[in-house]
This record gives C-alpha cells, structure tokens and sequence, in this order.
C-alpha cells in the first residue's frame, strides 16, 4: 500500500549526482564556460557589489546656473572615472572643479546634477564544489555539476565555505567544548553532535575553521550563529538531538576527505535546502537524486518530533484509518521499527523519507 | 466574478504553505453541503515549486471518496458535470502560499498617506521592507541606493489627496523613476500608484522608458476619506502574478477559476464582512486564521471589514516572529506544567523548520495551544486600532460570532483545547458564540459567493462548521468566589431547567448541546456587565448549543495569571479539565 501522502524527503546518499546554481546577485563577470571543470577554490564569476549613488551638484558647487552645469562637464555620461579625476569645471575665476569622489561613473546630468555611480571593488565567486560547469544563461547564472556524498540538513546560516572533514567528538551525540577548538583544526570543517556554548562558536572564529556541522544547537545560539562567518549545518534542527545515524555515519566515515557545505538559510521558497557534499570521483553514470518519494513499505524514515526526534528506522506498514496518541491528536499513520527502539507508530506528517 | 450560475457541484481548492485542501460541494436536499475534502501537503515550495502536484494527491483523496473523476484523459478539469457524474460545474480557487511579496512604500505623510498604504499593505500578503515619506530624514542618494538594496517585487506609490498635493508627489516618483531606470529591466518590480488622481497621467509619463505602471484610484481621496478597495483588488491581481512567475501551477489554477483566482485572505474576508452583515449589527463579527505562515485576523462591524494579514506570525516557517511582539515567558505563563524557555524557544524554531508536524505528545500540544494563544493575541493587538468599533478600548467590542480557523485549531484533540484557547487570547466580552471551520471551508465559499451566492449561508448553516457553545463573560469588579451572575437556562424541548450562581474566577460549561437551543437567563450583581446595556442589568435571550454548551467565563477581563508559576500552572491545569480538554485520564 502506498499512502495519499507527499512526505519531505531529505538525500543522505553515499554518492549521488547533484546540479548546483550559481546566481550572480548583481552585474557581474562569469569567468567559466560550459564543460570546463572547476574545483571548489576556483573562480567563477566576479561579482560587481551594489554600487553606491552620489548626487552631485555641478550648478551650485561651480556657481553656475543650471543651464551652464552640462558645457562645463569634462566626461561621457556613461564614461568610468577614477576616484579624484576631475569632473566638471574649471569655473570662475577661482577656476572651481569637482572631482570624482569614487571610482565609477557619471549616470546622467539633470537640473544642474549629475548622478554619479561609485564603482566597488568586485569580488569573487567561488565553484564551492568541485565539477563541471553543465549550464550557464552567459551573463548571471552558471550551474556546476557535482558527485559525491550527499547529506542534506535543516538549517543553515546562510554561508557557504569548503575544507577537510574532521570528526572532533568522534560520536554523534558529542557536545562542542570551547577546549576541542585548536590549532589543528585550522581551516577544517568540523563534524559534532551538538552545539549549546556560545563560546564554541566564537571560538571557532579564531582559529579559523571553516564550517561546522553539527545535529543540533540551542536555538538561542541562533543570532551568534548568524553572525559567524564560517558556514554552521544542522542536520537535525534546535535543542540536543543527536545527529541521525545514516548522517552522522556517511559523515565520520569521509573525515579527512574535503567537504563542501551550503548552509541555505531556512525558507520554504529558498531553491536549495542545506547541504553537505563530500566530492567522490564518479564510478558510473549516476542519476539525480529523487526529489519525490512514496511512503511505503520498506523506505527508511526518519522521526521529525518527540518522542522519537532523529531516530532512523524502516516503515513496516501504513495503518489503516487514524491512529490516537498521547497528546489526543488522532493522526494518519505508519508503524515504523526505528533503529534501537523498536516498532512504534508515527504520524506520516511527523516523519520524512530518506532517499 | 459577476455572473451567478446555475450549479450544483463546486470543487474548491486552497493553497496554503503547508496543506493544499480541496473541498467539494454538492446540492443536498435543495442546499449546498460540504461532501468531501481531501488534504495533501502543498507542493508550492522547495523542491517542486508547482502547486499541481499537492492539489492531485488531495484530489484523489476525494475521489476515493465520492467515487467521481475530475479530469479527463488529458489532465484537463471536466467542467461541467458530465452525464456519467465525471468533473463539477463549478471550481474555485484560493491561495496564501507563495514567497514574500517585497514592497517598498512611498508617500507623502506618516500619518495620512503613509498610514493608508500600511493598512493597505497588512490586508495582504505583502512584506514591507522599506518605508519612504516626507518626513524621511536620509538623503535622496541614500532612499536610491535603500530602494535598490531592498530588491522589492513591488513599489507602493501614494500621496496628495485628490485636490492636494502635487509637487511633493513628483517629487517622490521622480526618485522611484530614477531607481527603475538604475535597474537592469529584469528586476525592475511591479508599480503601482494610489495617490492624487490628477496625476496619473503625469506618473505614467515618469515611467515610459522604463516600466509599466498601474495607477489606481487614491487610497486617500480625502484627507478624512480612505478608499482601499480598488487598489487592493490591483494588489491581489500583483501577487497572484507574481506567484505564477515563481511557482508552476497557479496559472492553470487561475484558468480553471475563469480568471478570478483568490487570495485567501481575501476570501477569509469577504465572509466574516458578510457574516456582520446578517447578524447582530450591534456586534461585530470576529475572523482568526492561524497558519503556517500568516495569522489573519478580520473584524467586520455591520459591513465594514477591517482586514489584517501577518505575514511574520503563523504556527509555522513564520512563528520566531512571534518573538518579536512576545517574550517567550509569555507563552510559558499559558502552560500547565514546568517546561523552560530554552525548550519553548527550541520548539518553536523546529515547528518552523518542520511546519507540517503534529504534536504528538501532550507537552508538545501544551506547548502549541500557548504558542497559539500568543500568536492570536499578537495578531489582534496590531489590529485592533484600525478596527470600527472598540479600537482604544482595553476590552473587546461586543462579538458574534468569533471564527476560528487554521491547522492547529481544526485539529484540536478535543473541542476544549479551542475554545479556551481563543477564551484565552480574544478575552471576549459579554455574549457570544465560538465556531471553528475544521474544513477550512471558509476560503473556499468566500470565493464561491459571487459565483453561488447561497453557498455561502447554506454551508455556513450547515453542519460543516462546528459551534463549541454560546458563551457568556461577564465583566466588571470582582473578587475570587464572589457571585457575579446567576444564570437559568430553559432548554427548548422541555427538559429540566438548569439554574445556578456562577462566582468570580469560575469556568463552566452548562450542557446544551449541538442542535438544541434554550432560553437563557442572566441575572448579574450589581457592578457586573454580560453585555445586556449595562452593568447590573439581567436579560434573557434565546441560545444555541455547541460541542461544549453554554460556556461561562467568569474569570474577568482582563484575564489576570497568577505571579506565582505554581500556581498559575495548577489555574491553566483547572481551566483545562474545566473545560473539557484534560480529562482526569489525562494526566
């Protein structure tokens, strides 16, 4: 029997075929073509910031009247300047000028005003996995194809970053200590079973690591956590739930091995849930994950809610009807044997597919 | 939707961030009834993004039930019935799923215009990133390069009511002129202006060369004068828009509606102003839609809908913004037994990252019902100042009925768990009535009433809303144990009266159930005010049962919680198995 019911799935693979998008957030400058490989560190587009805007008064800076503002122009509307170069004049017979205040450009010259664009330093966008670049629209977007393990989690900071895969609590349940943050760890992404002392996080600041992934964190951590500017992961969610197990596993056994990590913010729009991918050579021609599943004999879920958050098992069978539990609540269900618990029943809204 | 048609089956279909539900009516014994309704996890965010596929597994769910097909071979909805039984004559759809509509709104003064395009923006599902006025204090560089930053979707414009202001107004649409022109023509947003109608056609000049601007009446024709209703059927048609473009699906939704696709807001709307129109027009009618992602709350008094949609409060992705109108000990004082902040706050940012999930055990439930409590509050007090009636009172205007809507309510394990629920955050006065819509069946006919205009009585009679009681709260000085009221209900079909003394601090519930209608009496003690012209005055009307009966809260108005956490979690205890909701089993 298969329910009338579209459960979340969530991709724990030890390897699997991902598409990742790379979207310039402003103008820009892609740097890779289709079918070039890249690595993680590589350049693929230069990003141009959001650029700042000055009005300028030419007419009432040089004490001309407006009408006058457009002769003594020096540049092209449209033409890059340098920061200092002069713009307009000089005027008067204190041979007045104004001067670039930034690198950019003069947009356009109105009522005695230009409107100047100051041009930023553009920075860099990196691969963040290592692949092939398979799509790119040539002016915004490049989309890299990737293999490897592939874990999915349930929060994210919102950064991105890659390192070597260090398993520092060596358990799935282990607590980050201030103390286990040293030197060694530089550089590292840092796998451990929950995080509850602000220290930790500041802590791994300084080192640097960078990212850290990690099954829970108190939610009051949270405003630090956004603050931090290495990538955090939770696999699980908020509180001191253990890393799941399939997770926790597939993570311990590639430490040492480099891992990148896009820890998207929460959102139910957001593209892309976060993740973890463990570059692995490809060894045969891999399909893309599932992104639907069916509830159904056999599928490995995962408990979304107490008294069973995290536990991992397989789905025996759907129930007939409703079934009632503790809280009153009567609840479409399925009997799941979770790993080291047992068989127990679990509301299909109350548990996800593991692909 | 203007044209009215002959139907008998309506198949309707609301997409919500998590559930998509579909409800099917049908011509029973002469009236529209709810038949059947099928509920699938909506589809409309990550990783689909293509509401079809939520709407199909809720669709199949009612086919399995009433046995009827909706599409034909090729996929296409049957419309109208066929002789075979096969489609509906009729479809509606609703939606409040979707991303954040971002708006920037600009107009002249804070407390004219500005206030106007707020009240406007909060009817519905837009999010309001930046605010630019008159009285802005940054220069015309820095509200540029804001604009640019805030990535809206939308720019509000507003201003000058229709003999006013001009200058001032340009002014204003010259800086967003100049902002779209800065943008590459793929992120220019959406336009609209609602401000002096004498400038319309000199806005729609400013933004030739770059973007299409819709110019709608003023919202502020006059200074003492607000008109939001054409401006706001503009707004809905932008977000639907603007939803199609990101999210599959909506548009062969929208077909199917002949065009007329709602939001749901809208539709919750529509229904509770036509509720004040039929009952008591000395009492408003109160609507609460609590979902995953907004908390709606609409207040009609005799036709006037005051029509406010949180998009930062919701029992779900939306509930940490709950924090920012409540401390989270003000969810734990609404517990019955000890849990930390810690584990509050936890619960709260997990219910955002797994919206769909049910309490399953009772703590948990605990944990929801005061989360709920919170977010009906939160979304109330940021109401109630536009509402017409009772705005700056501290106690509620007189309601009835007071709606109740959204997942956490429809499912409440026991009708209790509403009812003091919303006791707890509407605190209403006097006399009234508390009705859930489990089905979620208000959207639905609140679309469907232009189209089927019977539907919407004809279902709201029908059993497919559930009545938990009349309810009586009297207010005035009292203090614990002291009578306020003496009540005396005659049922209808002749059985033994009930009669007593209800004293201050009591919750009871007197029996009258589902169907059944009494002759109630109220006799309160001097100082004390049940909603019958004043304080002292006894009265009598006629009452219809519910799920709990007659309910009387006796606990004051303002509800005031023990200091005492022992005692104030032993009260949250009592109320709960007072009214039903724990029972000693329970525990």
């Amino acid at each position: 029997m298969i329910a009338n019911h579209l459960p979340r799935v969530r991709q724990i693979l030890p390897i699997a075929k991902v598409q990742r998008e790379r979207k310039l957030e402003g103008p820009g400058v892609l740097t890779v073509r289709v079918r070039e490989k890249v690595q993680s560190t590589d350049v693929i587009a230069e990003v141009q910031p959001q650029p700042r805007h000055h009005f300028l008064d030419l007419a009432s800076a040089l004490g001309v009247p407006d009408t006058e503002a457009a002769r003594l122009l020096r540049v092209d509307l449209g033409s890059n300047v340098e920061a200092g170069q002069v713009l307009a004049g000089p005027a008067g017979i204190a041979r007045r000028t104004i001067r670039a205040p930034a690198n950019g450009k003069v947009l356009s010259l109105s009522r005695g005003r230009v409107l100047f664009e100051a041009r930023e330093e553009a920075h860099a966008i990196h691969a963040g996995v290592p692949g092939e670049v398979v799509g790119s629209d040539g002016a915004s977007s490049v989309t890299i194809s990737a293999v490897g393990a592939l874990i999915q989690g349930a929060w994210g900071n919102g950064r991105r970053g890659w390192g070597v895969l260090r398993d520092v609590g060596e358990s799935r349940s282990a607590r980050l200590e201030p103390s286990e943050l040293d030197m060694i760890l530089r550089g590292a992404v840092v796998l451990v079973g929950v995080v509850d002392n602000p220290k930790s996080l500041q802590q791994a600041t300084e080192i640097p690591i960078r990212g850290l992934v990690c099954g829970s964190m108190a939610s009051e951590l949270i405003p630090i956590a956004l603050h931090m500017t290495y990538p955090i992961l939770l696999t699980e969610g908020f509180g001191a739930t253990p890393m799941n197990s399939p997770s926790y596993e597939l993570l311990s056994t590639n430490a040492g091995r480099e891992a990148s990590l896009e820890a998207s913010l929460l959102g139910p729009y957001e593209p892309q849930l976060p993740e973890i991918l463990v570059p692995l050579p490809a060894t045969q021609d891999l399909k893309s994950p599932e992104r639907i599943m069916q509830l159904q004999p056999g599928v490995r879920v995962r408990a979304l809610r107490a008294p069973h958050t995290g536990a991992v098992g397989k789905l025996l069978h759907l129930m007939p009807g409703v079934e009632l539990f503790p809280s009153g609540i009567l609840a479409r269900s399925a009997m799941v044997d979770l790993e080291g618990i047992g068989s127990v029943a679990i509301p299909l809204s109350n548990m996800e597919v593991l692909a | 939707m203007s044209a009215i048609l002959e139907a008998d089956t309506l198949l309707a279909v609301d997409v919500g961030t998590v559930n998509t539900r579909v409800s099917l009516f049908d011509v029973v014994d002469g009236r529209y009834r709810m038949v059947a309704t099928g509920r699938a996890s909506s589809t409309a965010g990550a990783p689909l993004f293509d509401v079809r596929e939520g709407m199909h597994v809720a669709l199949d769910e009612v086919s399995e039930i009433t046995g009827r097909p909706f599409f034909d071979e090729t996929e296409a909805l049957v419309i109208p019935t066929t002789a075979s039984g096969a489609g509906v004559d009729a479809f509606v759809s609703t939606a409040s799923a979707g991303p954040h509509v971002r708006t920037v709104l600009v107009g002249l003064m804070p407390g004219v215009s500005m206030e106007s395009a707020r009240r406007l923006a909060s009817s519905t599902y837009l999010h309001v990133v930046d605010e630019i006025g008159l009285m802005d204090g940054r220069r015309e560089e820095a509200l540029v390069d804001a604009m640019i930053a805030a990535k809206p979707d939308l720019i509000l414009m507003v201003g000058g009511t229709d003999s006013g202001a001009t200058a001032s107004v340009l002014r204003q649409i010259e800086t967003v002129s100049l902002v779209t022109s800065l943008l590459p023509t793929v992120q220019r947003p959406a336009l609209v202006f609602a401000g002096n109608t004498s400038l319309g056609a000199a806005v729609m000049e400013h933004f030739q060369d770059t973007s299409a601007v819709a110019v709608v009446p003023n919202i502020r024709p006059e200074l003492e004068h607000e008109e939001l209703g054409p401006a706001r059927l503009k707004l809905a048609e932008i977000v639907n828009q603007l939803r199609s473009q990101r999210i599959a699906g909506f548009n062969e939704l929208n077909g199917w509606s002949g065009g007329y696709m709602m939001l749901t807001a809208d539709a919750f709307g529509r229904v509770v102003r036509y509720l004040s129109q039929v009952y008591d027009p000395d009492k408003g009618v109160l609507g609460i839609d609590v979902g995953a992602s907004h908390v709606t709350v609409a207040a009609a008094f005799d036709g006037v809908l005051n029509n406010k949609v949180h998009s930062d409060l919701g029992l779900g992705i939306s509930l940490p913004g709950l924090l920012r109108y409540a401390s989270v000990s003000d969810v734990t004082r609404w517990l019955p037994s000890e849990t930390t902040e810690a584990e509050v706050r936890d619960y709260m940012f997990n219910k955002a990252i797994y919206p769909g999930t049910v309490p399953t055990e009772l703590s948990d439930l605990h944990i929801e019902y005061a989360l709920l409590r919170e977010l009906v509050r939160a979304g109330i007090s940021h109401s109630r100042g536009d509402w017409a009636e009772g705005a700056k009172s501290e106690l509620m205007p007189p309601l009835e009925p007071i709606i109740a809507t959204g997942g956490a309510i429809a499912r409440a394990p026991r009708p209790g768990y509403a009812a003091l629920a919303l006791l707890d955050a509407v605190q209403p006065r006097g006399i009234s009535t508390l009705v859930l819509d489990p089905y979620n069946l208000i959207p639905a006919v609140g679309a469907a009433a232009s189209l089927l205009p019977m539907i919407t009585v004809q279902v709201l009679e029908s059993g497919s809303f559930v009545s938990l009681g009349t309810v009586v709260s009297p207010v005035g000085r009292g203090r614990a144990g002291k009578p306020v009221l003496r009540i005396r209900i005659d049922p209808e079909s002749g059985g033994e009266p009930i009669e007593g003394i209800i004293r201050h601090g009591q919750l009871v519930l007197l029996p009258l159930r589902q169907g059944e209608h009494a002759r109630m009496t109220l006799r309160p003690e001097k100082g004390i005010d049940v909603g019958f012209g004043g304080r002292g005055k006894a009265g009598a009307l006629r009452v219809a049962g519910g799920a709990l009966g007659v309910i009387i809260d006796a606990r004051g108005r303002p509800i005031e919680l023990s200091k005492d956490p022992d005692r104030r979690r032993e009260l949250n205890q009592k109320w709960l198995y007072d009214i039903g909701a724990m029972v000693r089993s329970d525990s």
